[in-house]
């Protein structure tokens, strides 16, 4: 891997923006989810495009563990069992179960390491643990006072972080539904004393491997809220230690967006995929404020997967495209040269 | 006489031609005996009578407000009218326009006239304030005609060094082509074609709907321009640009070249595409075309030959003296708007015309009028004459400007400065005081050193942006602003050197107090029924300093001091 | 003669009764609630789920069958029944000076007073003594809110302002002038005033006078501006918001005799994640909007009084790379209730994805005037100017009588 010699490997079109998007267990389909209502797999080799209609707009892509089933969370509320082993019929797969799940949006879903359960959250304030299987309702959190608007289930098995608007990110044991602790990172929260509103919350969340370190992304520095111009903002926290963020990752150079998704890669650099008036996918060594490579995306950026092979990196985009990045130096360059 | 005679001015031909008889015969007198000449004949008409002359106290104090912007102290009170000599008030008049007060004045109305208060919607690309008015009180020092100064305003792109600020009058209105439109046509031809597209008649509106884009065919090519490098704004100018319009009544289209009303079209010189343009267009470049179409207006708008332009000047003059407009309002000049006296506003504007637009002269023929100086009282037994026969002197207010300064002329605050600064002038160039003193860079620094402190009550009585200054209409929240805004009793309360309240302490008698408090703060001598209150006052009080600082706040909040009268 | 005015004042500073009880019972008023920066009609009165520009949110029915509204008013669906709602405007203003000025005016053509300017003169009576007008807004860099008021009415007829729900300024006499010295000063100011009256035009000079009389009688009633004298349970129906705040001492001052309140409620300029300001400026404006209908129909103050729910224009269908919708003037929606209104219907309406409209266009001169019918005033009503009589509706302006009484 050589984030440097990072490219683009496919383009994958459709005509809606797009909003988040995954890579499957597999590596071999990505999703994304649409402003068109629907949920969308690629086949990334070939291109075929499958329809997952939601009626919604889909924040939260989860996988089961087996990687057949995807379950989907939506700004209607519901979450969304698609089995991906059934044959699209007409291109389109049609939903294995629905569950009206929270008031409001549900902008998060996970799995958790085990495969067993499934995590949401949302517009109403609460962390639901559900049966992944059968979709049953396990557990009720409470405790945020701001909408939630990310999940992350630690690797240990046991704890589960929920992360808000305003900043809070709350410890679980998902086990027992006992909040262990609480932090914050306000450089990632702004309250806009001219629009009187806050703007910020973590807009991405994830573990490394090891479960060391937890990364929340979003906005920093907000000036006008109503434009959004603020600069992207990648807050490392350590999971021992908790809050303050051992580190804060800034572009070189102020950079205006959002930083939309986060992924820690095992190998250690940190990236970003920023949403603003320009797409930017960022990579930053771990312990350095500013990022060491950058590059400048076709379109404004939603959202950011790492793939499972650790090698190519996904990232939605406004206009309706899902890029699919290679970490390491172009092949046919190598036959050019040689 | 204007050549151009257009229909607006055709239904008033019958009496244009018999006035043209006596207005030549009147070539001869001075204009300020035609203007009572003209007044009288209506008076006779509708059997009005007037009111007696004013007072010399009257006439002093009105006319230093519309001249110099502030009243007179006591001392200058006391000198005029103790003065016995026959000609007093010509000399006043002319020595308050030769004063540096008539210039200072003068660029706080016109500021007020010209900008109307607006402020670019981006206020840090305006020009400032007071660079602004610093520019119009250069030009009113040196009494610039006003057809070269409308020319240096409407003609400046804010680069050169001398009519730069001009550029003030489109940043204000952000360089919005409509609204510049609009407001040049208001201000410098006494025209508002939009409120005038109310009127029913449609062969009316069209005849104003080509007039009115025929002057935003100037301005549509002109656009603000920022210039990084030194902050500065200024205007830039396309090449192209044409206007087309079309009317909401009959759907008809019409395209227009740059025209001003009652003239032919302009047309552009034919060019070629290459040398359109002195400096071309591009990201950070201010545009200058070969051919401007504003510098057009700028030459082609201040001139006799341009129907309105005289009467409008002549027009807002006289109402600057007079309280009201011989057309009123002062942008309504069209046919069903007459002048209350038509052939009044035509010798008015000859006059402006024949002096080549001198504004010291036109004020000083009115002031001397004896129209002009007529009491603000009617007799007893009268009834209350209509104010566009002029036969009463209207009560007016203060402008915000007028209230702010005299707030601190009657409190002393002002003139305790300019004592200050004598002293020290005194120290500096004891040869040469005198001539120093009478200089208007001397004076100014006194009044941007007081700035500060008038500011805020000439912000509190000031309309909003983009209306103009109507008639008198005092709100509950200006009158708490005074009450309760201590700053401005503290100011009358006068614990600072040369205050009005410590120069009424040193006094012995009550009917010294009430001489030099009517002086100071009404320009006038107090009545025996003043002089026994403010002695009641005084006696039944304990504490005299409180006593006189009640009398003195009382007065500065009378409508007597609210008014100009 | 002097009598009425300032030979009043010599009867002391406590003689200010405020017009109250049946009188004020009889005069209309208006209250509008002006949602300042431009709400998205599609994320209120509008929705459009599931279609291309419909966005993610929801529609929930209402207290009116058949009518649904945006999920993130669902108190506000509860007293559906009580509102008009017009979803067909076309004002073609798609920005906010002009909006907030021809939307409050029913003019493009600058100069004409506002609304509630517009009432405070219409609606005046012989010895009011409050402020015809009054405007609350939050604190905040000089906004487009700030339009002017009165246009030709002149100053008398500007808003008094509210700013953070406190009182508006110079309402207290400093510690270091009292009451006594006050009434000492004024029998001065009055002595002098009488003494100038000879013989001249009275019309200024009790015109200023009487600004010294309602001066201090609203510095007496300043508790008109004061909520915590209103009930705890009152003020929690409201919210502590400052929404909520500025909409009791509303009520607070309809009840007083004021005839116009308008309350300014921010930010909805949503230019990026539409969605997300919605859902807060909603959550604020559901919380205390439905209560306040409720608690004045309760109240009976309904059936004189016009409440008025609109921004200077909508939101574009379209969404942007941002998450925001942009200005739009050409397929939006208000809503109104109270006196002259029916209630619980719906003018008009927008095409399948909103993007024009499709029924019973109204335009922003429409509004005015029937806002003016609304309140038994005649659009032709004429103000008495200088120059000439000009009309107080827009003459190219029809009345929207579908939603009338």
């Amino acid at each position: 891997m050589d984030v440097t010699q990072t490219h683009t490997a496919h383009e994958l079109k459709h005509e809606s923006p797009l909003i988040s998007c995954r890579f499957d267990p597999s590596g071999k389909f990505v999703f994304a989810g649409a402003q068109d209502f629907a949920v969308w797999r690629w086949n990334i080799e070939s291109g075929e495009k499958t329809k997952l209609f939601t009626n919604s707009w889909v924040r939260g892509l989860t996988f089961s563990k087996d990687g057949k089933t995807i379950i989907t969370s939506g700004t209607d509320g519901r979450l969304i069992w698609f089995s991906l082993a059934d044959a699209a019929a007409e291109g389109e797969l049609k939903p294995q179960r629905e569950v009206a799940a929270h008031e409001g949006w549900i902008r998060a879903v996970v799995t958790s390491p085990d495969g067993k359960f499934i995590a949401s959250a949302g517009n109403d304030l609460k962390v639901k643990i559900w049966n992944a299987a059968d979709g049953k309702l396990i557990r009720e959190l409470a405790g945020h006072e701001s909408h939630i608007y990310n999940l992350a289930f630690h690797p240990d098995g046991k704890h589960l972080v929920s992360g808000d608007l305003k900043t809070n990110l709350i410890v679980w044991d998902y086990g027992t539904g006992k909040q262990i602790r609480t932090w914050k990172s306000e450089n990632l929260l702004n309250y806009d004393k001219k629009f009187l509103a806050f703007i910020g919350g973590y807009r991405g969340i994830t573990f490394n491997k090891d479960g060391t370190q937890l990364a929340g992304s979003g906005i920093t520095n907000v000036s006008n809220a109503f434009a959004g111009i603020g600069n992207p903002s990648v807050v490392i926290f350590d999971w021992k230690k908790g809050a303050p963020p051992l580190i804060e990752h800034l572009s070189k150079g102020a950079l205006r967006g959002v930083v939309w998704g986060v992924a820690l890669h095992p190998e250690g650099t940190i990236i970003g995929a920023v949403g603003g008036p320009a797409g930017y996918l960022l990579f930053w060594k771990p312990g350095e404020a500013e990022d060491f490579h950058r590059i400048k995306l076709p379109d404004t950026a939603r959202d950011l997967s790492l793939s499972p092979d650790g090698l190519h990196l996904a990232t939605a985009h406004f206009n309706g495209h899902v890029l699919i990045h290679k970490m390491e130096k172009k092949v046919e360059e190598k036959k050019e040269t040689a | 006489m204007n050549i151009v005679v257009n229909n607006l001015a055709a239904r008033w031909t019958p009496i244009l031609l018999a006035i043209l008889a006596t207005g030549q015969m009147s070539r001869a007198e001075s204009l300020h005996t035609l203007i009572d000449k003209h007044i009288e004949v209506r008076w006779k008409e509708h059997e009005i009578r007037p009111a007696r002359l004013a007072s010399d106290a009257e006439f002093l104090r009105r006319v230093s407000l519309d001249l110099a912007g502030i009243i007179p102290t006591a001392v200058e009170a006391r000198a005029f009218l103790d003065d016995t000599t026959n000609d007093k008030r010509a000399s006043l008049v002319d020595s308050l326009l030769a004063s540096p007060e008539y210039a200072l004045h003068m660029a706080r109305v016109f500021d007020v006239v010209l900008a109307e208060r607006n402020v670019a919607s981006t206020a840090s690309y305006d020009i400032k304030g007071p660079v602004w008015r610093a520019f119009l009180t250069e030009a009113f020092a040196e009494n610039r005609p006003w057809d070269t100064l409308a020319r240096d305003i409407l003609g400046s792109d804010g680069t050169d060094e001398k009519t730069g600020p001009g550029v003030k009058f489109f940043l204000a209105r952000s360089t919005e082509a409509h609204v510049v439109t609009r407001d040049v046509s208001r201000l410098f031809l006494g025209r508002d074609y939009q409120c005038a597209q109310c009127h029913d008649d449609p062969r009316y509106e069209d005849y104003l709907q080509a007039d009115y884009f025929g002057i935003y065919a100037f301005l549509i090519r002109t656009s603000h321009f920022r210039e990084k490098k030194s902050n500065r704004s200024m205007l830039a100018e396309k090449a192209e640009g044409d206007v087309n319009f079309t009317s909401v009544f009959t759907g008809e289209k019409g395209e227009t070249h740059p025209r001003l009303p009652g003239w032919e079209a302009i047309p552009d010189p034919e060019m070629e595409k290459a040398k359109l343009y002195t400096v071309a267009p591009a990201k950070d470049v201010r545009a200058v075309p070969a051919y401007s179409r504003r510098s057009q207006l700028a030459s082609h708008l201040p001139r006799k030959e341009t129907d309105g332009f005289s009467r409008n000047i002549a027009n807002r003059l006289w109402a600057l003296m007079m309280g009201r407009g011989l057309v009123h309002p002062l942008d309504m000049h069209h046919a069903k708007n007459p002048p209350s006296h038509p052939e009044l506003l035509d010798a008015l504007a000859d006059h402006m015309e024949e002096t080549n637009y001198d504004i010291k002269a036109l004020l000083r023929q009115i002031a001397l009028s004896q129209t002009y100086q007529l009491s603000s009282q009617f007799a007893e037994g009268q009834s209350e004459p209509s104010p566009e026969s002029f036969a009463l002197a209207p009560l007016r207010a203060l402008s915000a400007e007028q209230l702010g300064w005299n707030f601190l002329q009657a409190s002393q605050r002002l003139p305790a400065s300019v004592l200050d600064a004598e002293q020290k002038l005194k120290q500096e160039s004891p040869d040469d005081f005198e001539e120093q003193r009478k200089e208007l860079k001397w004076r100014k620094e006194i009044y941007d050193n007081l700035e500060k402190t008038a500011a805020p009550l000439i912000k509190a009585f000031a309309n909003m942006p983009g209306q103009a200054e109507g008639d008198f209409a005092p709100t509950v929240g200006q009158t708490l602003f005074l009450l309760n805004g201590e700053k401005y009793f503290n100011l009358a309360k006068g614990e600072y050197k040369g205050s009005l309240i410590s120069r009424l302490k040193e006094l012995k008698t009550a009917d010294e107090v009430a001489d030099e408090l009517y002086l100071s703060v009404l320009t006038r001598r107090p009545v025996e029924e003043e002089r026994e209150e403010v002695a009641q006052h005084l006696e039944k009080s304990k504490d005299r300093e409180a006593a006189l600082q009640e009398l003195t706040w009382a007065k500065l909040l009378s409508a007597e001091f609210r008014l100009n009268h | 003669m002097l009598g009425g005015t300032i030979g009043s004042l010599g009867m002391g500073l406590g003689a200010y009764p405020l017009l109250a009880g049946e009188v004020e019972k009889s005069r209309k008023k208006l209250l509008l609630i002006f949602l300042s920066g431009g709400p998205s009609q599609l994320e209120t009165w509008d929705p459009k789920p599931g279609t291309k520009y419909g966005g993610p949110l929801l529609a929930i029915p209402t207290s009116v069958k058949g009518t649904h509204i945006s999920e993130l008013l669902p108190n506000t669906a509860k007293v559906m029944h009580q509102l008009a709602v017009i979803r067909s405007l076309n004002t073609g203003i798609a920005d906010h000076f002009q909006g907030h000025y021809a939307l409050q005016s029913g003019r493009t053509v600058p100069g004409f007073p506002v609304i509630g300017s517009a009432l405070a003169k219409l609606l005046e009576q012989d010895g009011d003594q409050l402020p015809g007008y009054v405007e609350m807004r939050r604190d905040g860099p000089k906004a487009y809110t700030d339009v002017g008021d009165a246009g030709f009415l002149g100053p008398k007829y500007e808003s008094v302002k509210v700013i953070n729900a406190e009182p508006p300024d110079f309402l207290i006499r400093p510690d270091t002038f009292s009451e006594s010295k006050a009434q000492v000063v004024d029998q001065l100011r009055v002595n002098s005033d009488q003494r100038f009256l000879q013989g001249r035009s009275e019309l200024p000079i009790r015109a200023y006078g009487g600004t010294f009389s309602r001066a201090v009688a609203l510095m007496k009633q300043r508790g008109i501006f004061d909520i915590e004298k209103e009930s705890a349970s009152d003020r929690e129906l409201y919210g502590s918001h400052l929404f909520g705040r500025h909409c009791l001492m509303a009520r607070r001052l309809l009840e007083s005799g004021v005839s116009c309140v308008k309350v300014v409620s921010h930010d909805w300029d949503a230019h990026q994640e539409n969605f997300h300001w919605h859902q807060q400026r909603c959550s604020e404006f559901d919380r205390t909007f439905p209560a306040l209908v409720t608690d004045f129909d309760r109240r009976g103050l309904l059936e004189d009084t016009l409440v008025v729910v609109m921004g200077e224009m909508g939101r574009t269908p379209q969404i942007n790379n941002r998450g925001g919708r942009d200005h739009w003037g050409k397929a939006w929606s208000m809503a109104m209730t109270g006196c002259g209104v029916k209630r619980g219907i719906i003018h008009g309406k927008t095409n399948a994805e909103g993007t024009e409209v499709a029924e019973g266009e109204v335009h922003g001169g429409d509004l005015f005037n029937t806002f003016l019918r609304a309140l038994d005033i005649s659009p032709r009503e004429k103000y008495q100017m200088t120059g000439q009589p000009i009309p107080a509706g827009d003459p190219a302006g029809s009345t929207i009588r579908e939603v009338l009484v």
